[in-house]
């Protein structure tokens, strides 16, 4: 478990409701409802809370004939406190997280809640972040014409052409005879 | 208007109380979402100051106001289906507390003052 993940955990499990929701599922598998029921939530609040615990690992879940079963992730709590807080995190590790945290955060100030681009970033570093995400809206090895990607592109912002043309001029698309596709290796 | 007010205030106050409440009892999560039916409230009783300042008549006020009831959970709709594509329960579940405030507000409304909306 890395630090942040730990982190996560913590944070996750300091709440009551939680923490109720776990000490059912210690007991049995369950389904929304049935915990619902048993503790006194809404199914809503319930499915809130299993969607944070899943998040991090605590529960997993599977669909039954009816329902969809959650269990106790046990492996998880089968550690000590202690073997958790005892692991160092490593440099590489660190840095990793530093720059999923940084490319999270350039996303989240630029695509609004709908996914749509709110601005072409000015910084090439992290205009290129934003081009990474949108290159993700192309499949790998099929062929788009030109018509198709703007179509893609407009999706996310009115400007297509100029990031149609950034697209291809950072390498995560190419362009030949007119159509395009997305380059694997850069994306 | 004045009752609807009067329902709104109560309702901002039970939603604090409730969050309070959760709080101290070690549930954060559900408190925010307490939080968030209660700013809901808040918003409408903007919309009805804004409303008292900027109109002339009663008519009018409602008008206003039931415009205002459309316009601002227009894009809830919208954004608890599209969490719901993707899976975000979190974020459903704190569209679904807005959409069930303003549906307790058109009722209030519905009500208060006689008009269905």
């Amino acid at each position: 478990m890395t630090e942040q993940e730990a982190v996560a955990l913590f944070k996750c499990l300091a709440d009551k409701s939680r923490l109720q929701i776990l000490r059912s599922l210690a007991q049995e598998d369950m389904y929304v409802e049935l915990l619902a029921e048993r503790l006194n939530l809404s199914a809503s609040t319930v499915s809130f809370h299993l969607k944070k615990l899943a998040e991090i690992g605590a529960v997993t879940s599977c669909k039954s004939q009816y329902y969809t079963m959650y269990s106790l992730h046990r492996e998880v709590f089968n550690q000590t406190i202690l073997s958790i807080i005892a692991q160092k995190p490593d440099e590489a590790e660190i840095q990793a997280q530093r720059e999923i945290t940084w490319k999270k955060k350039v996303l989240d100030s630029f695509f609004d809640k709908d996914g749509k681009l709110k601005t072409i970033p000015a910084q090439r570093k992290k205009r290129l972040i934003i081009l990474e995400q949108l290159a993700q809206a192309f499949e790998p090895g099929k062929t788009y014409s030109e018509r198709e990607v703007n179509i893609i592109i407009a999706d996310y912002h009115d400007d297509f052409c100029t990031l149609r043309r950034e697209l291809v001029d950072e390498g995560l698309m190419q362009r030949s005879d007119g159509t395009y596709q997305r380059n694997i290796q850069a994306s | 208007m004045e009752e609807l007010m009067t329902f709104f205030k109560n309702r901002i106050a039970d939603a604090q109380k409730s969050a309070c409440d959760l709080r101290a009892d070690g549930r954060e999560d559900e408190a925010a979402l307490e939080q968030i039916r209660g700013n809901i409230y808040g918003i409408f009783v903007s919309v009805i100051e804004t409303g008292t300042t900027h109109t002339g008549s009663p008519e009018e006020l409602k008008s206003f106001f039931e415009k205002n009831l459309e316009r601002i959970p227009s894009g809830w709709v919208i954004a608890r289906d599209k969490a719901r594509e993707r899976g975000d329960t979190v974020r459903v579940v704190q569209e679904e507390v807005k959409l069930n405030a303003i549906q307790e507000i058109r009722d209030a409304y519905r009500q208060f003052c006689g008009d269905a909306s």
